[in-house]
């Protein structure tokens, strides 16, 4: 059976576009899509997919936010953040708010079904240049300093 | 001939489901994609012939307004697609006087982009 997900991102075009990737693949069915956090949350409570994957940057209510809140309301559905943001700081918080996973939007879709699959199975996943930011303490081109 | 379009973005997963998005609405154009400014430019300059360019506003290295005037220089005849997470009046004028076509944001893309696209060959003549 394949895994059930959930999409929250306030572009369009990365709801629409992996959804048809995820669905084309055979990694998951998506149940449901959100513009911003704030309905993310509502609606993730209410269909308890799987695994939701959460934008950072969204109106209303931020991913990093929302995932504490559906991490607290619903504990079986597993968290996965795709971001274009790769600082130390943002990757600390998602982890301490409950994420399991964590990749950047510069991410091939493949990697974003690899870490559906992964924190399903109940795995943690970061994408190779999370690891290193993680690792290296290297800021991202934004500039951040890390702690 | 087919129309080729070069999609400049970083973003491997945007290069993606963009590519995904044009292939969709129009079979037969053909698609190259770069993943930075420099290496857009560098195509251009080696003698692609592309019609049109959709080109990321943020892009590391080089941004989207200096590599949208560097292929003007390039290619007169090509035409640009400024494509930004910003949706605001003054990258609209900055983009506008780099001399690109048209400008779409990102969080819009899915429904604008299309007929952007459509739009921009109509004016230019070129056919999809």
């Amino acid at each position: 059976m394949p895994t059930t997900v959930f999409i929250a991102d306030d572009h369009a075009i990365i709801r629409d576009g992996l959804r048809a990737l995820l669905e084309a693949n055979g990694t998951a069915r998506v149940v449901g899509t959100a513009d911003n956090g704030r309905r993310a949350v509502r609606q993730v409570c209410t269909l308890r997919p799987d695994v939701v994957v959460l934008d950072i940057a969204m109106p209303e209510l931020n991913g990093l936010d929302a995932a504490e809140q559906i991490r607290e309301a619903c504990p079986d559905t597993q968290v996965v953040i795709l971001s274009v943001h790769g600082t130390c700081q943002h990757i600390a918080r998602a982890l301490r708010a409950g994420a399991r996973g964590y990749l950047l939007k510069k991410s091939a879709s493949t990697e974003v079904a690899d870490a559906i699959r992964a924190v399903h199975a109940g795995h943690r996943y970061l994408s190779r240049d999370v690891s290193e930011i993680c690792v290296s303490g290297t800021p991202d081109k934004v500039g951040f300093p890390c702690p | 001939m087919s129309l080729t379009i070069l999609l400049i973005e970083d973003s491997l997963l945007l290069r993606e489901l963009l590519g995904e998005l044009i292939e969709g609405a129009f079979p037969n154009v053909c698609i190259e994609r770069a993943a930075s400014a420099e290496e857009g430019l560098k195509m251009l300059g080696n003698g692609h012939a592309v019609d049109l360019v959709l080109m990321d506003i943020g892009l590391p290295g080089m941004n989207g307004l200096d590599a949208t005037r560097g292929a003007k220089r390039i290619a007169p005849d090509t035409q640009v697609i400024m494509l930004t997470q910003y949706d605001c009046k003054e990258y609209r004028r900055a983009a506008e006087q780099a001399g690109a076509a048209a400008y779409v944001g990102k969080r819009d893309a899915a429904r604008v982009l299309v007929p952007t696209i459509e739009s921009v060959c109509r004016a230019t003549g070129r056919q999809l």
